[in-house]
């Protein structure tokens, strides 16, 4: 048998290792440890614990584990794993491997035991991953079976141990105190041995030991669980998770090189997810949205470089406007969408947004750049890592993005411009703004200006129809094939040139901003207000979660050029009627393909579910700091009080309502009567009369006897149910004569008159026990159904005889007995 | 009377248990210091064992009875069987891995020291609720006498083995072991030869214990199944027996004289006084083996006196149940250095004007001419032998069962 506990012991503590290790490998995603703790216990398993062909000697494995710290340090030291940590982890490792090969004893279980607790905590310091969450459940089974399979061991270890043990004051004190190691002693001349029928055997097959690991594992997560979300968190940093490390975002200087490192990360920026303002049920854009960060007007050429900067004159406005400041014909005409994003905190504090800009419910503090619609944040918080920030835009209809980004003037209401002061003059532009857009040098840019030229000559498009030209060159840009997208700009640049004069000349190689700066240029050289854009186009869409996951190398560059409604007006290009003053036509003259984010078609990640859970774990588990914990109880009640505080005052919004009869009405509706103070006042005192009693309990235990009757109440096979055989058994207790469990009533009898015979000099004739006895056993085993007349008569002569002498007799008879025998 | 008396469930950490809290208090502590949110994650399953071990573990052993039975009787150096039911009153929880651990003591005089308790440890694996469970172990004494079984003590490590829960019941029975019983040598006739008396017919007899019927009456324990009678049995619903006329053959009356000298006193060589206690102890076998034979076959009754620190004297013994009161007298027998025969003699007087001759067992010699004038007249003229167990003037008809 303990054999058999013995091999299901050893073959979960090399599971639980196995296990282990798997998580440390997870966070320091190599499979070098698993493996080495795999062979580890196959080995062990066949070798030292089935065939036995080997042991590893005490002394022989405390060597080898010092061999192994040493090995832990060394690596530490050589810089082989840089993180103090990943050395703490091999360090437990190496130790704990020769222990696999020895011979299983008590002590060896609880130095493995001790090694994977602490390889547990290593884990959960190492990983972040969502799947520690989901291999921490199978950890947990797997440990709980080996505890319960280490306390089979250890109490099976003593059955049918026979021990000689001092029956001192301080083995009895030792005994009270729970040692379970005895003062043992010699004990001459008494010998016990357990019965082979009663030794200790486990009969419970796997399926039973799993159904019933079950339950505790499920009640272990609930209350791991709620540990986790009701523990107060004073820590307020954020879990930067895959994130960490990030230097996200764009600032307000962008250089040409800038741009294509940027492309060529993976690194998750921001997680963006759209709900309609209406239904407030997920939406999800036709095609991939264009999330605008820096706006840049002013360019500064130089070597390699190519610099676009912000060049901004007016002051910021301190708040988004609300919906109802929207005037009504911008709101007729976009379906009002709720964006929420969740980013790292980025340099300079620019938030990525699609214009124009409403506030949501949330109270974000945020400022917007009238001129350029940029949202920033405020100083406020700036001390977080992350950040989620909402608001709402009227950027999209009938699923798409429109590519028009209104003037500041059409979108928001006059009175809304006034209190910030900014008037709505005449001019659709701002005059400064328009000689800074439209500045432009000719002598720098030949190439460019041919290449212009023959693009507007060979498509023919009449002088008057400005946007149409301007169309023509976004459609010669991106797919005429003449300049081709590519983020390798490892080919000779001409330093005597402009960059982008150079690209168009030469190389004609270029990423996104390239071909954005190539467009910007020429628009300028035309006398059209032109920028550029600078932000992200992810096309990473989560159907599982309804998200964009938004990585570095979405980062995208396109142009705004500004036309008047008279220009829209003489196009092809409709423009609704709400933009009054005309609007900035967004224009993407990348071509798209061979990895460029120009192409708008949505891709669906390979691990979607994953990635979801992935960004559950995150911000349920892994962001749980002071915030949002306090956020979790916001459900509750007022977001801003801390969450206990809200806790409470939820519950008293509660009684008042059960209080006012909201909750229980009619006739069991509480009314006034139920008062919050008496409540409390009787419900304290409840607790401490509960108190009070436990502890005059547990310092008096026979004078309370309510709580411990049944845990006090002798074991009673059946229930006397003749009335005359209650009333003589009732008359025997009173003299001492009980009937005892082994005795049937007739041996009973018999050995009380037996006694009486023996030890009374008057004579037992006619035997009232017997003969009750009798009767009894008539009635019970069914020879008669009632007593008859002459029963009846018989049953009280006897009871009365009993009553009269029988019982002193009997007494005596007791007393006589027990003086023989010295009792 | 066996009293009820439990000890509350205390609860006591465990080697693995003082290992894993020390590991948990560091995790505690840098859960909630530092916050890496994996590691509250991990406090808190740490935190759920420790808490699901302390109620599982308490909730085990609560409401769970012990009851422990004997043997009908038991002698010393023959092994007896203990039982214990281990009974489970809750109504949904099971009660798992249960550790009993009981104890045996041998009740000796106070100036004889403290013995120690032999304990022994049997493993439950599981009492589901409403249920019980048995175990049995086997004991085995050297020694006559009267042991204190209990207190008994159930623990648990279930389910994980973090904490231990305990309780005590702390009742303690006690069992009375029989002296060991010799064999009978066949020359024991000798020693009755002149109280037998009248009717030496040879009878034609059935079996070894029948006389002449006489009538019937109820079944009672310990009476063989061939004396039942089956068609009255079957007539009556109840086991009905056949009663005989005894053919009482022998009536004999002994007194043990239980004497040791007083410690410190006369030989203080360790032998001499091993010597002493072997004859106390052959005339206690001689006793309980005689009665047994003389009772057990029905040759005949018993009166006896027992002469140690109490006199005692147990007349007519016929029954199993007075052969058992006298073995249970005899297991708790003891010599002592003021054991007075002559008192028991004289005690004696009212039982043996019947009785011709009467025996004594002793274990020591006197010298009768001279002490027999404290002796009543009576018991005088019936004093037939004195038997010396020390000079072992016993061994013609007693050879003492194996050590």
């Amino acid at each position: 048998m303990q054999n058999r506990v013995l091999q299901r012991l050893t073959f979960h503590i090399g599971t639980l290792a196995i296990l282990a290790a798997g998580l440390i490998s997870l966070g320091q995603q190599s499979g070098r440890l698993l493996g080495l703790v795999f062979a580890s216990v196959v080995l062990s398993w066949i070798f030292t614990d089935w065939l036995k062909w080997f042991r590893l000697n005490k002394f022989v494995a405390y060597f080898l584990m010092i061999v192994g710290a040493m090995f832990a340090i060394m690596d530490y030291l050589r810089g082989v794993d840089s993180q103090q940590l990943y050395s703490v982890a091999n360090l437990l490792i190496y130790v704990q491997l020769p222990l696999f090969f020895q011979t299983k004893t008590r002590r060896i279980f609880e130095q493995l035991g001790i090694f994977l607790l602490l390889e547990l905590v290593v884990a959960a310091l190492v990983n972040d991953n969502v799947l520690y969450g989901l291999l921490l459940l199978p950890v947990m089974a797997v440990g709980c079976s080996t505890m319960v399979l280490f306390a089979y061991f250890i109490s099976s270890d003593r059955s049918g141990e026979a021990i000689g043990e001092s029956n001192s004051v301080f083995a009895r004190f030792l005994q009270w105190m729970g040692s379970e190691t005895t003062i043992r002693v010699n004990v001459s001349g008494i010998e016990v041995r357990l019965n082979k029928e009663s030794e200790f055997r486990p009969k419970r097959s796997w399926v039973a030991w799993f159904a019933e690991l079950v339950p505790t594992n499920l009640a272990l997560f609930l209350f791991a669980l709620g540990f986790f979300y009701l523990l107060p968190r004073i820590n307020t940093d954020s879990y930067e998770g895959r994130w960490r490390r990030n230097v996200v975002g764009f600032s307000e200087r962008i250089s040409l090189a800038q741009v294509g490192e940027i492309l060529q990360s993976d690194q998750v920026v921001m997680r963006l997810s759209f709900r309609d303002g209406t239904s407030n049920r997920a939406f999800a854009p036709l095609e991939a949205p264009y999330l605008r960060g820096a706006c840049l007007g002013r360019y500064e050429p130089g070597f390699q470089r190519g610099d676009w900067s912000l060049d901004s004159s007016y002051s910021p406005l301190a708040s988004l406007a609300s919906s109802e400041q929207v005037r009504p014909e911008y709101r007729q005409e976009f379906l009002p969408v709720i964006v929420s994003i969740l980013e790292q905190v980025q340099t300079d504090g620019l938030i990525m947004g699609l214009p124009p800009f409403y506030a949501s419910n949330r109270d974000d503090l945020v400022e917007v750049f009238p001129d350029t619609w940029a949202l920033r944040e405020q100083e406020q918080f700036s001390s977080r890592n992350r950040r989620k920030i909402e608001f709402g835009t009227l950027s999209f209809t009938a699923g798409r993005q429109s590519p028009f980004t209104p003037l500041l003037y059409d979108v928001y209401d006059d009175r809304f411009l006034r209190s910030y002061g900014i008037p709505r003059d005449g001019s659709a532009l701002n005059p400064k703004l328009n000689r800074e857009l439209t500045r432009f040098n000719p002598t720098r840019f030949r190439s460019l200006l041919e290449y212009r030229d023959e693009v507007l000559s060979r498509n023919n498009v009449r002088n008057e129809d400005i946007i149409g030209q301007t169309l023509a060159i976004e459609e010669d840009l991106a797919l005429s094939g003449k300049l081709t997208y590519s983020l390798n700009l490892n080919a000779h640049q001409d330093p005597t040139l402009d960059p982008i004069e150079d690209f168009v000349r030469n190389h004609k190689k270029g990423h996104c901003q390239y071909f954005a700066s190539t467009m910007a240029l020429m628009l300028r050289s035309m006398g059209i207000p032109t920028r550029v854009v600078v932000g992200y186009r992810p096309s990473e869409f989560n159907n599982v979660g309804r998200f964009f996951l938004v990585r570095q190398k979405h980062a995208h560059t396109w142009v705004e050029a500004f036309f008047t409604r008279e220009q829209f007006d003489n196009s092809t290009i409709r423009l609704p009627a709400c933009f009054v003053s005309g609007a900035w036509l967004r224009l993407d003259p990348t071509p798209p393909g061979n990895g460029s984010n120009a192409g708008g078609t949505l891709q669906t990640a390979r691990s979607q579910t994953f990635d979801y859970a992935q960004e559950l774990w995150g911000d349920y588990v892994m962001d749980m700091n002071k915030s949002n914990s306090d956020a979790i109880f916001q459900m509750f009640g007022d977001p801003t009080s801390n969450s206990f505080a809200s806790l409470f005052r939820q519950a008293e919004i509660i009684f008042l309502r059960l209080q006012q009869g909201q909750l229980i009405g009619g006739f069991f509706a509480p009314g006034e009567w139920l008062n919050l103070g008496i409540l409390v006042a009787v419900g304290i005192l409840i607790l401490i009369a509960v108190a009070v009693l436990r502890g005059f309990r547990w310092v008096m235990p026979s004078w309370i006897a309510f709580g411990k009757r049944r845990a006090a109440r002798p074991y009673i096979s059946g229930v006397v149910s003749f009335p005359f055989l209650r009333q003589m058994l009732k008359m025997l207790e009173r003299v001492g004569w009980k009937r005892p469990r082994h005795q049937t009533l007739r041996e009973f009898v018999s050995d009380a008159e037996g006694c009486w015979q023996a030890n009374v000099d008057r004579p037992l004739d006619p035997k009232p026990l017997s003969m009750l006895t009798s009767i009894y056993y008539r009635l019970r085993f069914g020879e008669v159904r009632d007593l008859s007349p002459s029963d009846q008569s018989q049953v009280d002569s006897c009871l009365e005889s009993l009553a009269a002498h029988g019982t002193s007799a009997l007494s005596r008879a007791r007393q006589a007995r027990n003086k023989a025998i010295g009792k | 009377m066996m009293k009820h008396s439990v000890s509350p469930i205390r609860c006591r950490m465990t080697r693995e248990g003082y290992h894993f809290l020390f590991i948990l208090s560091f995790v505690l502590i840098g859960a909630v210091l530092r916050s890496p949110q994996l590691l509250v994650v991990f406090a808190g399953v740490l935190v759920a064992m420790l808490f699901l071990q302390w109620r599982l573990c308490r909730r085990t052993l609560d409401q769970v009875r012990l009851t422990r039975e004997f043997p009908l009787n038991a002698q010393a150096t023959i092994p007896f069987e203990i039982q214990l039911t281990a009974t489970n009153y809750k109504r949904w929880l099971g009660s798992w891995l249960l550790v009993v651990h009981d104890r045996i003591r041998r009740e000796t005089p106070s100036e004889r020291g403290n013995p120690g308790v032999q304990g022994i440890n049997m493993v439950v694996e599981n009492v589901p609720p409403n249920s019980s469970r048995l175990m049995k172990y086997r004991c085995r004494v050297e020694q006559r006498g009267r042991y204190e079984f209990g207190p008994v003590d159930l623990s648990t490590r279930f389910p994980l083995s973090l904490l231990r829960s305990m309780r005590s019941q702390n009742e303690v029975e006690h069992f009375i072991v029989h002296p060991k019983q010799g064999t009978i040598l066949p020359r024991w006739r000798e020693l009755f030869d002149r109280e037998r008396y009248g009717n030496r017919r040879h009878h034609a007899r059935a079996g070894t214990t029948e006389g002449e019927f006489y009538g019937l009456r109820s079944y009672r324990p310990g009476d063989s199944p061939r004396w039942i009678h089956w068609r009255t049995t079957a007539r009556r619903s109840e086991l009905v027996v056949k009663q005989f006329e005894r053919q009482e053959n022998l009536q004999a009356c002994l007194m043990i004289d239980l004497w040791c000298p007083k410690q410190g006193e006369g030989s203080t060589n360790g032998s001499a006084h091993g010597t002493q206690e072997d004859a106390v102890e052959t005339a206690i076998e001689f006793v309980a083996s005689l009665t047994q034979l003389l009772v057990g076959k029905g040759l005949g009754s018993l009166t006896i006196g027992i002469a140690d620190r109490n006199f005692t004297l147990i007349s007519r013994i016929q029954s199993r149940n007075q052969v058992l009161a006298l073995l249970d007298r005899l297991a708790i027998a003891e010599a002592s250095h003021d054991a007075d025969w002559r008192d028991g003699l004289n005690k004696m007087k009212g039982v043996v004007t019947a009785i011709p001759h009467l025996i004594v067992i002793s274990t020591r010699s006197v010298d009768w001419t001279v002490d027999q004038q404290d002796v009543s007249r009576s018991v005088r003229s019936r004093l037939a032998t004195w038997i010396d167990v020390s000079k072992k003037e016993l061994q013609p008809y007693f050879q003492r069962g194996d050590r």
